[in-house]
């Protein structure tokens, strides 16, 4: 299960498929692509599993490593982690 | 104007800072940054309420430090929650020090105060396990220097610091509050004993208030480096002030110096705040013989301790003042050391390593 | 506070020897001292627009340029700054002492000016719209600046853009215009009517000459103005006109890297940035001409 850190607000800006990210807790900025910030969006709502936002973005099965690679980069930057 | 220490004068009394002219200020905020206190000085002057009877010129200086003291703040508990992370799954407690511990504890002595350092206390017995856990994490070794490094193992209270790879922050690790070779030893036992936790924050503790007190004392008063003096003497001072409203604080802290073996620190802090700074001991503690030292010795730190306490900025400076600094290097380091190895510290030092120079935390 | 020019040349040598010599750039206030002949010359022909004053009670930056002591005098002349009484830089050839007060001015403002969003960028403005040129060294951003102020653009700061943080508008900051090696020529040959200091050879960036910032520029240095493009120079010999659109988020990160003071200001920097690459569209601009280059900011200058 993963979840937003605590203390993240996403305060972010976005233009076109790209997005700027503030991250609250580590005081660092993040450029980030529609679906790194769709699964931050997803989980601003509540934790989630990894199966449950595959569901949610339609993410087709030979996608599942880049989905699981990506959430381990979000973790990386301190966006998100595990419940 | 040339010789006046504005500084100590506003510390001593904030409201005064409503009565200043522009060319007082323009050298108070000289001696504030030369004394590393710039961001303490407006923090004060904001919890004083006085941010609008001051003239313009400093309220547009004192705004520029917003920034910098927010964003320090947010780094410290970044700093800090990263290892708490790290140490958890070792069940190892982590104690905070100094700057860390007032930052997180909201103290007033933290308030505007910027450091470099963070410092923390952990057992002794962990200390193997702790150092593997950190660098695991991305902590290295800041100075790689063999002598260096075995001066901190064999003699000194702390690993050598420890700088983070990817946030380049400097990490002091202790296991005790003074070296293996002081004179005095305050049991860190004791310590841990008394320390408290954090609200809010599992796994994190502070010293109990007359501990804080008593480590920041002997940082002042044993450490060999006074370029920050008025800062550590300020420092104690907010602490006294805060943790003085108690009254059972003030009953404590003697037996508890005396159980530290940290009386001549005690004192000279006590004595030093309330000189300088009118920090309200009470004539009880003022008056007690514990710690004092002989007459005449004391006459020489009271001329020693007048000059270095000063704002350090010329405008403060007599001749002697470099003198005196020189002198209680010479102590600071004579306390933690015996004197022969003392000897062969400092001309190694000379000789060999460069001066590391940043702000302690 | 009267312009510089205003003072007698024996008085202005006096209070820079007493450290008595206030002089206005942009928002901040200088306390100026130093008995080093060339810095009164120099000051005098490059700042005889600015505010001035003696005797000013309060100064935000104290610049006190001065010969090192020791043996060393003697061998190599040398400059250092002395600030209040510690050294904080090495001490420089004593024939950089113009170039060391700019360096020491910019420095002090981006170490400590942070209501600002700092920007390692040239700003300058045309009908109340500002253009914020970014660029790394070697980008050709000073001579281009140089070029547009001397065609008549306002200038608000050649090296340093200060966007403000409550209204995202930027600061002027208007001082002479640092220009090296073989731009200093290009703009002699560009604008023969252009006012120069000395040319100081050696330096760590080859030879460096100041530009006397426009009087017009100096006495509005209290008009901020809205930002309204980003421009990325890159000068290429031969190259020819090109305007390339950079995405807004890439916009950001490419300002972001130009920035002193970005990582200090945390959110309010991050809403300053964002609010920028709103409000002023990113290009990159390929040019090997000035005159084509002029052209262009003079239509863009047009555009409605």
């Amino acid at each position: 299960m993963w979840k937003l850190l605590e203390g993240q607000t996403l305060n972010c800006r976005g233009w076109d498929d790209e997005f700027m990210v503030y991250n609250d807790v580590s005081g660092d900025s993040h450029l980030l692509g529609i679906d790194a910030m769709e699964l931050l969006r997803r989980l601003r709502s509540g934790p989630a599993s990894e199966e449950m936002l595959a569901e949610a973005l339609a993410v087709a099965p030979d996608e599942r490593e880049g989905l699981a690679l990506t959430l381990e980069q979000l973790a990386g930057l301190f966006l998100i982690e595990r419940l | 104007m040339k010789r006046r220490a504005l500084l100590l004068e506003v510390l001593r009394a904030p409201g005064a800072m409503a009565t200043l002219g522009l060319a007082e200020w323009d050298l108070l905020l000289r001696q504030a940054e030369h004394s590393g206190m710039s961001a303490i000085l407006s923090c004060l002057a904001e919890e004083q309420g006085l941010l609008d009877l001051l003239p313009a010129p400093v309220r547009t200086q004192f705004g520029w430090l917003q920034a910098p003291v927010r964003r320090h703040r947010q780094a410290v508990g970044w700093e800090v929650r990263q290892l708490a992370r790290v140490l958890a799954p070792l069940g190892v407690p982590l104690l905070l020090l100094k700057g860390a511990a007032y930052a997180l504890a909201e103290l007033p002595a933290g308030r505007g105060r910027l450091f470099s350092d963070i410092d923390i206390l952990v057992p002794e017995a962990a200390l193997g396990e702790v150092e593997a856990a950190l660098m695991l994490d991305g902590w290295v070794s800041a100075n790689p220097d063999p002598y260096d490094q075995r001066y901190y193992r064999e003699w000194m209270h702390e690993l050598p610091p420890m700088q983070h790879a990817r946030r380049q922050t400097i990490l002091d690790v202790h296991h005790a509050i003074l070296p293996r070779t002081a004179a005095v030893w305050p049991n860190p036992a004791l310590l841990w004993e008394a320390a408290l936790p954090l609200p809010g924050q599992p796994g994190l503790r502070v010293l109990a208030p007359v501990d804080m007190v008593l480590h920041s004392a002997v940082h002042l008063f044993h450490e060999g480096e006074f370029e920050h003096g008025l800062r550590g003497l300020f420092d104690l001072h907010r602490l006294l002030v805060h943790f003085g409203a108690d009254l059972g604080f003030w009953e404590a802290l003697p037996a508890r110096a005396r159980a530290l073996e940290v009386e001549r620190s005690l004192f000279y802090a006590l004595r030093y705040t309330s000189l300088m700074l009118g920090t309200p001991v009470p004539a009880t503690l003022l008056a007690a013989a514990a710690g004092r030292p002989p007459a005449a010795v004391l006459a020489l730190m009271d001329a020693l301790f007048g000059r270095v306490l000063q704002p350090l900025h010329p405008s403060c400076e007599d001749r002697f003042g470099g003198a005196a600094r020189f002198a209680l290097y010479l102590r600071g380091n004579w306390l933690r050391m015996p004197p022969l190895l003392l000897a062969r510290h400092l001309l190694h030092k000379a000789l060999l390593s460069p001066r590391r120079k940043e702000i302690a935390g | 506070m009267s312009p510089l020019s205003d003072l007698a040349r024996p008085a202005l040598h006096a209070a820079l020897r007493d450290g008595n010599l206030c002089l206005r750039t942009g928002p901040f206030a200088l306390r100026v001292r130093s008995t080093l002949p060339a810095m009164a010359e120099t000051l005098a022909l490059l700042y005889a627009d600015y505010p001035a004053a003696l005797d000013a009670p309060f100064a935000d930056f104290h610049i006190h340029l001065r010969r090192p002591r020791g043996l060393r005098r003697w061998v190599r002349p040398q400059v250092a700054f002395d600030m209040d009484g510690t050294v904080p830089f090495q001490p420089l050839p004593l024939a950089q002492a113009f170039p060391m007060f700019e360096w020491v001015c910019n420095w002090y403002i981006s170490a400590r000016a942070h209501s600002y969003l700092l920007i390692h960028a040239a700003a300058v403005e045309k009908n109340g719209r500002v253009a914020i040129l970014p660029a790394p060294p070697g980008s050709g951003k000073s001579t281009l600046c140089a070029a547009l102020v001397c065609a008549g653009w306002r200038l608000l700061t050649d090296e340093m853009t200060l966007l403000r943080l409550d209204d995202g508008r930027v600061q002027p900051v208007p001082r002479p215009v640092s220009l090296k090696n073989a731009s200093i020529g290009v703009i002699r040959a560009f604008a023969p009517e252009a006012v120069f200091g000395p040319e100081v050879a050696d330096t760590t960036k080859g030879t460096i000459a100041h530009m006397k910032a426009p009087r017009d520029s100096v006495l509005r240095a209290a008009e901020a103005a809205a930002p309204a493009w980003i421009v990325f120079p890159r000068y290429e010999a031969n190259a020819s006109l090109r305007l390339e659109p950079i995405a807004a988020a890439r916009a950001f990160t490419r300002v972001a890297e130009n920035c002193f003071n970005y990582g200090l200001l945390g959110r309010e920097g991050f809403d300053a940035l964002g609010r920028l690459v709103d409000a002023a569209p990113a290009h990159e601009l390929h040019y090997g001409q000035l005159p084509e280059a002029l052209a262009l900011f003079d239509r863009l200058a047009a555009t409605p």
